[in-house]
């Protein structure tokens, strides 16, 4: 039945575009046009080697969002962007502390603890915890006001960037051009967005720029819409969960001052949401209904300095402090009423939780042309990281450390890495690069990633070869566990290893102004992966009185290893100077192995298949933008095989998630009055309603509502 | 666990063969380094103010000097679109005294004598000018552009362009040593 469909809706894509490609082919420069000009000098990136360099000959696959696009496909947030990319499929779960957009890219599901396959940046910089817990806030939380581009990585790069460069990379680069604007926008669930940024060249040596973002929602009300949901049987008691919450207020600072060489930056993500994750609805009676408050700071000093045409280079330091704070305690109904010598008394707070890294990080790079033809890329970085792991906090529901009690569970982690990439140009049509980093990390194995990567071109063509290498370190929370015997006890996790990716991956693209096409192959192996799952059989059923609970603990292993692979083929073209339209298609397959048992990763929660349409309409003041997505089914097993939720289950155990097919809108008026933009967003056009997981279902919610319809409209200020 | 490539060349045969239908026909028109320059005029513009507003009209005028090619890709390119607001009107020239008659002017392929016989004419009035071979911005031209490991780049004579009164913003200065 799938395949028809899917056969189908190919059919249908491919003559839909058919018959808008026969009708104009007129040459166009619009998309050069959109370009800055910068952009047009260089198309340059700095993603993949950290130095500037022509897109298409870079060492690693690298797709660029400029700032037009995002406006123009009304992205408010990373996950609005990433989510319209090849090989991205992103669970969307709005209110979620860290799950508001949780990544799968290239079938690598993100853990537990975070968004941990992707690394992040913003200006270099990395946003993800450098104590391993991942990305710990949700893409949309991540805010796109004063985007100059966004750059996606594509694969492996841990051989400059080192640690969570697993599958690839997003190096967002903010505007520091002259130009100010704000906007604000009201839409469905009391959504409200207000942006704002300024920035300014004071001459040509000095130049600042602050940018404010405010999210804030109540999101849609899961209690209402969704047949899981409804299926509860116990609900919430006073005075934990007395009221259902599912809210976000995210709010974003970010401050950049530039001085000839020298620049200085302060982010900070200040972040209320929800934990989401609760268990059999029974038994975690207050799901969806804990508020959580992440703030997230970093402060960043650097020195970027070209000597001459043959060298330059770049020093930087950074403080990074992460805190996950929660608001409210999740306990079990019995929690209220459980006592002393009850086993579980201790374990009644699972869910109320704390932990805290604090990092110092010291990198020093240089770009050096050695002979003609030679380029080097050298850099060393050292990072001193203390950091409190999870921290179960409940007993009866109120805290139970202090901040002298946790500062005893706080672990120092140093990582020490260096890395060296040549690259040869033979002629201006073929170029080799061979390179390699090396980490010595002071809690776990030692790691060293090569690359190796062939560029040729051959007029608009470009193709490119890579081999790499990426790997995630074990988490502070990951290496310091709970036990379940007394709930307190944090001991080192010893034996554990890093993930390990090794990639191979080819790319062809062709590239002029008014059509784009591009192919891209790959295959992963995957080694040493840390499972945190139940069914590595590091939980246990646990009695008290009369009833049995499957509790899960926190204990990684390296018990599993797997493979991916698959293609995406996309295409873009102007059709005239006030359409153009862009279609990709993507296939991921692989399988993970564990424990024995070999499981497909459209069993683990991947769609095989992904199909998007954009088009886009630009006429006078008047921009539009349509949207079509269709993803193929998935399922993942699950263990709420009694009790309510095991209605959703088929005979096999396993939860199924339809195909989704998903229309979103963008509608922009420009230059209404003096720089004044209008603007409508609708995403899910028809309201289609549709299921996601975010963790695994063995211990997590079974089903979750993914976004229904969202109405914004809002007026943009831009000069 | 097995790879399996016969699924994935399955898909890749199918998915291949319906993109080539998809665009198949559409792989005809290619961008030239010419395009690319005259993109880069819009852009550069948008940095530049003329010493007084009078100076450039309800229309920004661009002539060409003697570069036919160069003539027909504005013209094309330039139809619809504006520039810093103002409608663009694009003129062939062949005569030096026709230079005196636009507001910006661009230069290829002339050599250095006919290069500063047309200069000459037009050296302290408030014509931007635009070259596109080495060496010209030594001459005065304004905006020089010249390619560099396969990248369009451009030059800027700022002593010049002070000396005619336009007001440069510091940006394109940073940007023109890149």
């Amino acid at each position: 039945m799938d395949r028809k469909k899917t056969l189908l809706l190919f059919l249908s894509l491919i003559i839909h575009s058919s018959i808008s490609f026969s009708q104009d082919t007129t040459t166009s420069t619009s998309n050069m046009f959109n370009l800055s000009l910068e952009d047009l000098m260089n198309v340059s990136v700095v993603s993949s080697t950290k130095t500037k360099q022509y897109i298409m000959k870079t060492s690693s696959r690298v797709i660029v969002i400029n700032e037009h696009t995002i406006q123009e496909r009304g992205y408010h947030d990373l996950m609005d962007l990433l989510r319209s990319l090849p090989f991205f499929q992103i669970q969307s779960e709005y209110g979620h502390w860290t799950k508001g957009g949780i990544v799968n890219f290239k079938g690598h599901r993100s853990g537990d603890s975070g968004n941990n396959k992707l690394l992040v940046m913003v200006d270099g910089i990395r946003l993800n915890d450098d104590a391993g817990e991942g990305l710990y806030m949700g893409l949309n939380s991540i805010p796109l006001n004063s985007v100059k581009q966004v750059e996606i990585v594509y694969g492996p790069n841990s051989t400059i960037y080192g640690r969570d460069a697993f599958a690839g990379l997003v190096n967002i680069i903010s505007k520091t051009e002259e130009h100010a604007n704000a906007g604000y926008s009201f839409g469905t669930y009391g959504t409200t967005k207000i942006f704002g940024s300024i920035s300014h060249v004071f001459d040509k040596d000095i130049r600042g720029s602050i940018n404010f973002n405010s999210y804030q929602s109540m999101e849609q009300d899961a209690d209402r819409h969704s047949d899981a949901y409804k299926l509860r049987t116990t609900f919430p008691r006073h005075p934990y969960t007395e009221k259902f919450y599912r809210a976000s207020d995210n709010k974003y600072v970010g401050i950049k001052f530039l001085y000839k060489d020298f620049n200085v930056s302060y982010n900070v993500f200040n972040i209320r949401g929800s934990e989401t994750y609760g268990s059999n609805p029974n038994l975690y009676v207050t799901e969806y209904s804990t508020a959580i408050a992440l703030k997230n700071q970093v402060f960043s000093v650097g020195y970027d300095r070209i000597y001459s045409p043959l060298f330059d280079i770049s020093a930087s330091y950074y403080y990074k402090k992460y805190e996950f704070d929660p608001q409210t305690a999740n306990l079990y109904t019995q929690d209220l009423n459980r006592k002393l010598n009850d086993p579980l008394y201790a374990y009644g707070g699972r869910k109320y939780y704390y932990f805290r890294t604090i990092s110092n990080k010291y990198s020093l790079n240089n770009n050096a042309k050695i002979l003609e033809g030679l380029q080097n890329i050298s850099g060393i970085d050292f990072y001193d990281m203390r950091g409190i792991p999870v921290v179960s906090e409940g007993k009866g529901g109120k805290p139970i450390t202090t901040r002298e009690q946790r500062s005893k569970y706080e672990h120092n982690i140093k990582n020490f890495g260096f890395y060296s990439e040549f690259s040869y140009e033979f002629n201006p049509a073929l170029r080799i690069s061979l390179g390699a980093r090396g980490d010595i990390y002071s809690l776990h194995d030692n790691t060293v990633m090569p690359r190796f990567a062939i560029n040729y071109n051959s007029n608009y063509n470009f193709f490119r070869f890579v081999l790499s290498r990426g790997f995630i370190s074990p988490s502070v929370t990951q290496s310091y566990f709970e036990s379940i015997t007394n709930f307190s006890w944090i001991k080192k996790n010893e034996n554990l290893l890093s993930e390990k990716n090794l990639s191979l991956q080819f790319d062809w693209n062709y590239l002029s102004p008014d059509f784009r096409a591009d192919l891209e192959l790959f295959y992963n192996k995957l080694d040493d992966a840390i499972v945190e799952s139940v069914t590595t059989g590091d939980s246990t059923w646990v009695t008290i009185g009369n009833n049995q609970y499957y509790v899960p603990i926190l204990m990684s292993k390296n018990n599993s290893k797997g493979n991916r692979y698959g293609f995406q083929i996309s295409g873009e073209k102007n059709i005239s100077d006030y359409f153009s339209l862009n279609i990709h298609y993507s296939l991921l397959l692989g399988e993970d192995e564990m424990l024995g048992e070999t499981i497909p990763i459209n069993k683990n929660l991947t769609s095989n298949h992904v199909v998007n349409l954009g088009f886009s309409f630009n006429y006078n003041i008047l921009s539009l933008y349509s949207e079509i997505q269709w993803k193929s089914g998935n399922s993942i097993k699950s263990n709420h095989t009694e009790g309510k939720y095991s209605e959703l289950l088929d005979k096999e155990g396993y939860l199924n998630f339809d195909p989704v097919f998903l229309t979103n809108i963008n509608l922009r008026i420009n230059n209404l009055l003096m720089g004044l933009v209008f603007n409508v967003r609708i995403k899910n056009v028809f309201n289609v309603k549709y299921y996601g997981q975010t963790i695994n279902a063995q211990w997590g919610s079974p089903v979750i509502l993914q976004d229904l319809r969202r109405i914004d409209a809002g007026l943009e200020y831009e000069i | 666990m097995k790879f399996k490539p016969y699924v994935f060349l399955k898909y890749i045969i199918l998915s291949s063969t319906l993109f080539i239908i998809f665009c198949g026909s559409n792989i005809v028109s290619q961008s030239t380094e010419s395009e690319l320059k005259a993109v880069f005029i819009e852009k550069i513009v948008s940095y530049i103010k003329w010493p007084n507003e009078s100076d450039v009209g309800e229309e920004l005028v661009i002539g060409v000097y003697k570069n036919a090619d160069f003539y027909r890709v504005l013209t094309r390119i330039y139809k619809n679109r504006e520039i810093s607001g103002k409608r663009v009107v694009i003129k062939y020239l062949t005569d030096v005294e026709d230079v005196s008659n636009v507001s910006l002017v661009h230069f290829s392929d002339l050599s250095k004598t006919e290069l500063l016989e047309v200069l000459i004419k037009i050296i302290d009035k408030p014509i931007l000018t635009f070259g596109d071979k080495k060496g010209y911005s030594e001459y005065g031209v304004h905006v020089n552009f010249y390619t560099k490991n396969d990248f369009i780049r451009f030059e800027l004579n700022t002593e010049s362009l002070k000396r005619t009164g336009f007001y440069v913003n510091p940006v394109l200065i940073d940007l023109s040593k890149k």
